[in-house]
C-alpha cells in the first residue's frame, strides 16, 4: 500500500493511469461505447466534418472516425498484450538462463541479443514482416521478437544482482533447488525493472504497430488500427485534416499515458537506468 | 539572460524561415523551364517495347520509340515512320512505304532491315511478353530500302491498331543485336527524345533528340519520377519539384482549379477497373457465385464515394469508348437480393471467406476501391481479407500460371483497351492461349462459343459483321462473369499552366512528344 500511495502522490504518474484508463475502457466497453460499426461504410458521406451523427466526422470511406479510434484500443490491447506475452517471456526466459547460470550459456546467449539489439527495433520488425508475411498476425509475432533483446538484457542484469544478495547464498546452504531459488526468491526480488520495461515496452509496441500499420505493413487495411488510420488519412492532409488528427491523438495519448506511469514506476520502485 | 539568448534564438529561425520560402520560386527561368519532370504512378519498368509494362513504363517509351502508325487521343492510325501502305486483296499481306531520312538515337538510319528485324524479334524471343499481340505476323519481306511487306498468317483486322500500339515501336536492327538486358537498359527508337538516364526503381531521364525528323518538342529533357503517394504528387507539384502530375483527387483538384499557375485536363479513358476471379479455385469456378457477387456490389456509390464522382459505372468489360463496345444492357444492376439467392443457389447460403489482393497507388484510389467492394460483399456474408502488395511484385503474383502455385483467389486491375477497339482485350484477356503467364488471361477464363468468335472476329474485315461479334462475345463474357467490372476512370492531369499540346491519350497516359512552351 505504501508503494501505491507513493505512486500516486507522482502527478505524471496519476495523469498516465487516467490515461491508461481511458484507453482500457474503451477497449473493454467498445461495442457499447463506439455509435456503429467501423467496417460499415456510408460512400454518400465520406469525409464528413464532425457532427452529432460523428463525433469526428468520416474518413475518406465514410466510416465513423470515433467508432474507428473506440475500436481501434480494442486493436491495441490485443497488440500490447500479445507482444508483452511473446516477447516479455521470451526475453525473460533468455535474460533468466543467462544471468542465472552465467557462463558459456550467457555468453552465446548475449552475443545473439546483442546482434539483434544492433538493430532498431522499426528496422528488425521490417526485416521480420518480409519472412513472415503482412497482416496484423505477421506484425505482432515481428515486433514481440523486436523487444525480446531488451527484456533479456534487463532480466540478466537484474538476476545477475539479485543472486548476489545473502538470502539467496543462504538458501543455497539450505539446499533449495535452482528452480526453487530462481522462481522463490530472485524472480520477485528482481521484478521492479521488469514491470517498469513492461510499461514502456507496451506503449512502444502500440508505436511499432502503428508505424507498420502507416507503412502499409501491419493490420489488414479494413481494421480498426490507428496506424492504419492514418496512413489512409495522409492523402488528405492538407484537404480534411481531421481524418488524420484523431487517429494521431490516440496513439499520442496512449503512448504518453504508458509512458509517464513507466516513469512514475521506475521512480516509485527505485530502478536504477540499465 | 536567459530571456533575451531566446529572442535571439527565435528571431534567428524566423530569418532561416523567411530564407528559405524565397528560394523556391526563383531560379524557374529560361534553361530550366525546358526540362521538366513528370510524376508517374508507379515504379517504371522494362523500357523494352516488346515487354509489358504497365503505363508509367508505356509513357516513357512513347517519347523514345515510334511505330510504322500511330493512333492519336480519337483511337485513328495516322502515318509515322510509315507514309502510306495499301493491303492485299486477301487481305494477308500489308505494304508499307518507309519514311526517308529518318535517324535512330544510335546515329543508323532508319530502313526496312530495322522493321523486319524488330517485328520477327517477337517470333524468335521468349523474352517478349507482347508476343500475343504480334504474333499473328509470319515474315517481313524487305522490298527495297524503304518498302516493306508484312505477311500475316491469318486476316487480322487490327493489325493497323496492332502497329500504332506501343508494342509496334520501331529499334534499329544494329541494337537488336545485343541482349535483351542491354536492349531494355539502353533502347533505340527514333523517336523526339533519346533515353539519357535510367535510376531502377526511382526514375527515367530522357533528352532532346537533335536529329528527330519531325517537328519535335520544345522541351529538352523529361525526367519520369516514381511518386505512388497522390499527396505527394500534389504537393510536389505546388513547391514545384514536379511539373505535371495525374491520378489527383477531387479535393486536391479543386485547390489547382481557378489557380493561374496550373492547367487542370481532363479526358476520357478506356481503362475499365474491375476485381479478377481466379477460375480454378473454388468458389469461383461456380458461374453462380461469381454473377452473385456482380450483384452484390454497389457501382454508383463506389464511383460517387470512393472517385469523387472522378469516373463513371462500368457498363461492360469494356469502356464505352472502345470499338466494339455494345449497348444491349448486359451490366449487373446493384441487387443483393439476387445476390443472396444465387448464393444459395450455388450452394453458399452463408456466404464464404477468401483473400483478394490490390495494389496501393498504382491506380487512382485503387486501394479504397477494394475495400469499398470488401465492405459491400461483406453485406451478402462474402468475407474478404485484402493484401495489399506494390506494384512490381504485384503484377508478378497476378501473372502466375494457376498450376505454378497461383495464391491468388481475387485481384484488382484496371485493364485499357491499348489499341483502343475490343479484340486486343478479348483476345489477350479472355481466350485459353493467352492464359497467364503468355498472355493476360489470369482469370484462366475458358468459353469455346467465345473461343470461335474471338477468331471470327480477329480476321473479320467487315464492320457490321465484327461488331455483331463482339457484341456476342460481349455477352458471352458478361455472363459467365470472370470479371466484377466496376468503373472507367476519368482521367485527369494537373501540370503548369505554360505547357501545351500534351495529349491525353484513352489508354491513360500523356503524349509529351509535341509538347511545347508558350
Amino acid at each position: 500500500m505504501k508503494f501505491l500511495k507513493r505512486l500516486l502522490s507522482n502527478k505524471l504518474a496519476v495523469l498516465g493511469i487516467f490515461f491508461i484508463l481511458i484507453f482500457l475502457l474503451a477497449s473493454l466497453f467498445a461495442p457499447l461505447i463506439a455509435t456503429q460499426d467501423y467496417s460499415e461504410m456510408d460512400l454518400y458521406n465520406v469525409l464528413a466534418l464532425p457532427s452529432a451523427e460523428h463525433l469526428m466526422g468520416t474518413d475518406e470511406m465514410g466510416r465513423d472516425i470515433f467508432s474507428g479510434i473506440i475500436y481501434g484500443a480494442r486493436t491495441s490491447v490485443l497488440i500490447g498484450v500479445s507482444v508483452l506475452l511473446f516477447g516479455g517471456l521470451v526475453g525473460t526466459a533468455i535474460g533468466i538462463l543467462a544471468g542465472f547460470f552465467e557462463g558459456k550459456l550467457d555468453m552465446v546467449l548475449m552475443r545473439i541479443i546483442d546482434t539483434l539489439m544492433a538493430f532498431p527495433s522499426i528496422l528488425l520488425a521490417m526485416f521480420m514482416i518480409a519472412i513472415i508475411g503482412t497482416g496484423l498476425k505477421g506484425a505482432i509475432v515481428a515486433v514481440s521478437i523486436a523487444t525480446v533483446p531488451r527484456f533479456a538484457r534487463i532480466v540478466r542484469s537484474s538476476v545477475l544482482k539479485t543472486k548476489k544478495n545473502e538470502y539467496v547464498d543462504a538458501c543455497r546452504v539450505l539446499g533449495q533447488s535452482n528452480m526453487k531459488i530462481l522462481f522463490r526468491h530472485i524472480l520477485p526480488n528482481g521484478m521492479a525493472p521488469i514491470i517498469v520495461q513492461a510499461t514502456l515496452t507496451f506503449s512502444e509496441a502500440i508505436l511499432i504497430i502503428s508505424g507498420l500499420g502507416f507503412l502499409g505493413l501491419g493490420a489488414d487495411p479494413m481494421s480498426a488500427e490507428w496506424g492504419a488510420m492514418l496512413s489512409n488519412a495522409r492523402a488528405y492532409l492538407m484537404t480534411k485534416p481531421h481524418i488524420a488528427i484523431f487517429p494521431g491523438i490516440a496513439i499520442a495519448i496512449t503512448v504518453l499515458g504508458f509512458n509517464l506511469l513507466g516513469d512514475g514506476l521506475r521512480d516509485t520502485l527505485d530502478v536504477k537506468e540499465y | 539572460m536567459k530571456k533575451s539568448l531566446a529572442l535571439l534564438m527565435a528571431a534567428v529561425l524566423a530569418l532561416s524561415m523567411a530564407g528559405c520560402s524565397g528560394s523556391g520560386d526563383t531560379g524557374d527561368s529560361g534553361e530550366a523551364k525546358t526540362k521538366i519532370v513528370v510524376a508517374v504512378t508507379a515504379e517504371i519498368l522494362s523500357l523494352d517495347p516488346q515487354v509489358n509494362s504497365s503505363t508509367p513504363g508505356e509513357t516513357v517509351k512513347d517519347t523514345i520509340f515510334e511505330g510504322l502508325v500511330k493512333a492519336d487521343e480519337f483511337n485513328e492510325v495516322h502515318p509515322s515512320l510509315a507514309e502510306s501502305w495499301s493491303v492485299s486483296d486477301d487481305g494477308l499481306e500489308w505494304t508499307f512505304k518507309l519514311r526517308q531520312g529518318v535517324k535512330f538515337h544510335d546515329g543508323e538510319e532508319f530502313k526496312a532491315a530495322d522493321v523486319k528485324a524488330t517485328l520477327e524479334r517477337y517470333l524468335t524471343n521468349e523474352g517478349s511478353t507482347r508476343a500475343y499481340l504480334y504474333n499473328n505476323i509470319k515474315e517481313v519481306q524487305i522490298l527495297d530500302d524503304y518498302t516493306v511487306k508484312i505477311v500475316t498468317n491469318t486476316v487480322q483486322a487490327n493489325l493497323l491498331n496492332v502497329l500504332a500500339y506501343g508494342g509496334g515501336g520501331i529499334m534499329s536492327a544494329k541494337s537488336l543485336e545485343r541482349s535483351n538486358d542491354e536492349i531494355a537498359a539502353s533502347p533505340v527508337g527514333t523517336g523526339p527524345f533519346k533515353l539519357k538516364e535510367v535510376v531502377t526503381g526511382e526514375s527515367a531521364t530522357v533528352e532532346k533528340f537533335d536529329d528527330y525528323w519531325g517537328e519535335g518538342s520544345d522541351l529538352t529533357e523529361i525526367k519520369f519520377l516514381t511518386v505512388t503517394e497522390a499527396s505527394t504528387r500534389v504537393n510536389m507539384l505546388e513547391t514545384g519539384e514536379v511539373d505535371y502530375i495525374t491520378g489527383v483527387t477531387k479535393e486536391d483538384i479543386a485547390r489547382f482549379e481557378g489557380n493561374e499557375k496550373f492547367t487542370v485536363q481532363y479526358a476520357d479513358s478506356n481503362r475499365v477497373a474491375h476485381l479478377g476471379f481466379n477460375m480454378t479455385k473454388t468458389p469461383f469456378d461456380n458461374k453462380l457465385v461469381r454473377q452473385a457477387m456482380n450483384y452484390a456490389v454497389d457501382r454508383e456509390a463506389i464511383v460517387e464515394g470512393v472517385l469523387g464522382g472522378m469516373g463513371t459505372v462500368a457498363r461492360s468489360v469494356l469502356a464505352e469508348t472502345t470499338y466494339g463496345f455494345s449497348d444491349a444492357g448486359d451490366m449487373y444492376t446493384y441487387d443483393p437480393a439476387k445476390a443472396k439467392e444465387l448464393l444459395k443457389q450455388a450452394g453458399y447460403p452463408d456466404g464464404f471467406d477468401a483473400t483478394v489482393v490490390t495494389c496501393d497507388g498504382r491506380y487512382f484510389k485503387d486501394k479504397a476501391t477494394v475495400m469499398a467492394v470488401t465492405s459491400q460483399l461483406a453485406e451478402v456474408g462474402i468475407n474478404l481479407k485484402v493484401d495489399v502488395y506494390d506494384w512490381a511484385s504485384y503484377l508478378d503474383l497476378v501473372k502466375t500460371a494457376w498450376d505454378d502455385n497461383n495464391t491468388v483467389e481475387m485481384y484488382f486491375f484496371g485493364w485499357e483497351s491499348g489499341t483502343g477497339e475490343a479484340s486486343y482485350l478479348f483476345n489477350s484477356l479472355f481466350t485459353k492461349k493467352n492464359w497467364a503467364p503468355v498472355g493476360w488471361n489470369t482469370m484462366f477464363y475458358e468459353n469455346d462459343e467465345f473461343e470461335k468468335l474471338n477468331d471470327l472476329s480477329y480476321s473479320c474485315t467487315d464492320d457490321t459483321e465484327r461488331l455483331a461479334e463482339y457484341a456476342q462475345m460481349q455477352k458471352i463474357v458478361m455472363d459467365d462473369a470472370p470479371w466484377m467490372p466496376l468503373f472507367v476512370f476519368q482521367q485527369v492531369a494537373v501540370y503548369r499552366s505554360d505547357l501545351s499540346g500534351i495529349t491525353l491519350l484513352p489508354i491513360e497516359f500523356p503524349r509529351f512528344t509535341e509538347c511545347k512552351i508558350k
